[in-house]
Parts: structure tokens; sequence; C-alpha cells
């Protein structure tokens, strides 16, 4: 009896060590993910965009967020950078770096469905929780903020499709639109 | 069955929320000579203790201080402050000797995102970006400008622009 339990033991104890060194994996080991242009030319405009509609300081621009936003007009990226644009107040435009700050948070939020889409030419972009949040149709403290097919979400979503609409990333600096005031 | 419910008044009293609990306990006591009141604590988070579950009394649906310049710390009294939701409903007031001022939720209750506009004498100031969810402009505008601030909110960026408007200290 003691033999069986010993010899049960021991198996089990192989047992756990064999599955132990089948799925170890090195700490370099990455995940290949198709991922969306992160060009300049591509990327700047979607993320100037964005820090423009989505960055401000008291939304995505803070370091608790999941989804962090980088920029002149909320959080730096430098620590001798002030969250100001203008060069005339001591301050300085989006910098390439940001830019790229701003893309690897994006992108690391659903690599899987971001590399889903991607791959299907910027089919079904809701399928990340970015897009529904944006549009409202998921919880959203900021609310629903674009329309699909409006200049902001025709951004973004030709930016997932390969063929950014540099246009529609300009008029969608409009955003968010105030009523004009009845009197000066 | 009164014990069970003494139990549960004293049990639900102590149970407040440790966030804004922390955040009360940041910004510490009262400056000397200054009481709790309009003047005091001008360029504080005033919503972190006026706010719906705040410890102070009155509530505000937005609260904060005007500078005279970005980088100096004399506050702005007498300017205008004007605040615009996005449905187009606006909200006009002053700031006090402190610097600071307020609007009360029994006054209005905006649907953000907020575009306010400063105004003092010839002087007039607008964001360069819009409040998307914060009701205290101190949760951004903290002194001095940095990474995660753009300093605190002014009505002139030189003493010659006041000079020029015949306005300030």
């Amino acid at each position: 009896m003691t033999a069986r339990l010993l010899a049960i033991g021991c198996a089990a104890i192989v047992g756990v060590w064999l599955s132990a060194a089948c799925s170890e994996a090195a700490s370099d080991v990455r995940i290949g993910i198709v991922s969306p242009n992160a060009s300049e030319e591509a990327f700047g405009p979607v993320a100037d965009f964005l820090n423009h509609r989505c960055g401000s300081l008291d939304c995505h621009g803070k370091v608790g967020r999941n989804l962090q936003i980088w920029g002149c007009e909320g959080m730096r990226l430098s620590p001798t950078d002030a969250s100001i644009c203008s060069r005339a107040k001591g301050g300085r435009r989006t910098t390439p770096e940001e830019h790229a700050a701003t893309y690897r948070s994006l992108v690391g939020l659903e690599p899987v469905i971001m590399s889903s889409i991607v791959e299907n030419g910027g089919e079904n972009p809701e399928l990340l929780s970015f897009v529904r949040k944006a549009r409202g149709t998921e919880a959203h403290k900021g609310g629903a903020l674009v329309v699909p097919g409006d200049a902001q979400d025709a951004c973004i979503t030709t930016w997932l499709a390969g063929q950014t609409n540099l246009k529609a990333c300009s008029d969608a600096f409009a955003q968010p639109k105030f009523p004009p005031s009845p009197s000066p | 069955m009164r014990k069970l419910l003494a139990l549960t008044a004293i049990a639900c009293a102590a149970c407040g929320d440790p966030t804004e609990d922390r955040a009360v306990e940041a910004l510490g006591g009262e400056a000397p000579g200054v009481a709790p009141g309009p003047l005091h604590r001008p360029g504080q988070p005033c919503v972190t203790c006026h706010g719906e579950s705040g410890v102070a009394s009155g509530e505000f649906s937005v609260a904060g201080t005007v500078y005279f310049l970005l980088r100096e710390d004399n506050p702005a009294p007498n300017v205008q402050v004007r605040i615009k939701d996005i449905t187009g409903d606006e909200v006009t007031t002053t700031t006090n000797e402190a610097g600071n001022f307020y609007v009360r939720t029994d006054e209005w209750r905006p649907v953000f995102p907020l575009q306010p506009s400063i105004r003092l004498g010839g002087l007039k100031k607008q964001m360069s970006t819009h409040i998307a969810r914060a009701p205290s402009c101190a949760d951004c505008h903290t002194s001095p400008p940095g990474p995660r601030s753009p300093g605190h909110i002014y009505i002139a960026t030189s003493r010659a622009e006041l000079t020029d408007a015949g306005v300030g200290p």
C-alpha cells in the first residue's frame, strides 16, 4: 500500500515537472500581431485627433487609463514639456515620440482583435472596444463622441483600413462643436 | 431591532470612500487666518470636497481660481467667468478677492464637455481645449506648468498685457 502511494506521488511530481517544462517560455518571446500603420504620415493625424478629442488631462490624458493618449493638449512624455501647444506660451507641439506612445497604448489594448481587423482591411472596426466606446455603443464615461461615418469615425476607421483619410482627421478637429453664444 | 438599526447606521457612517478620503486628506488643512468660505483654498480642486458626496456644505458643478499671470501667484478678482456646455447652455460668474469662482449645482447642472472663457477689462481668454469631465479646474490646472498640467488659469501672458489693458496687481 505504502509503495503504491509512493509510486503515485512520484508520478504526480514528474507530471507536474513535465507540464511546467513544456509550458515554459523564454522571457523575450513575443506574440506576433498584424499591426496598423504606425508611420507619422498614417498615424500622426489620427493621434493628433485623439489627443484633441479624447486626450484631455481629465480623460485619457492620464497614466491610470488603459488607453493613454499623449500630446500637447494633455499629458506629455517629456518631463520638461508642459501641457501647452503654443510656443508663444512656452509650449511645444505634440512630438513623434508622443504619437508613438499613443500608438503603443492603443494597439496594445486588444492586439488579437486589432490584428484581425487590420488583416481584413479594416472590416468590422466595432469589434474593438475602443471604437465601441467612442461610438457610445459600450459603456463609456465620456459618452458617445463619434457617429459612425462622421469625420471623427472616418479618421479612425480609415487608419485601421490602411488608408488614413487625412481630410477626415483634419475635419474631426471641429469637434466638440459648441453652439454659438447668443451675445458677445 | 433598534440595536440592529443603530449598528447598521454606525456601519454606514463609517464606510466612506477611501479614494475620496485620501484626496481630501491630501489637500491639507486651512491656511492660517483664512476661515472656510468663499475665499479659502485658492488653487485647490474645490469639488473634491464640494462634490455630490463631498465633506463640505454646498455642492458645486464647476469651480476654480483665476490668476493674473501664468507663472505668478497673484489671484485675479473681478474676472468674469463664462462657461458654456455642449448644449449651448451658459452660466456667468465672477471671481472674488481670492480669485475663486464657483457655480452651485442648484444654479446650473451642465452637460459636459464645457468651454470656458474669462474676461477682465479688455482682456479675454478662451480655454484652448475643452473640459471633458472634471468639475474642478485645479484637477488639471496646477502650478507650475508641467507634463501633467498647463499651469493655473491666467488672464494675461505678460505684465505688459496687463498694463496695456489697465488691469493687474
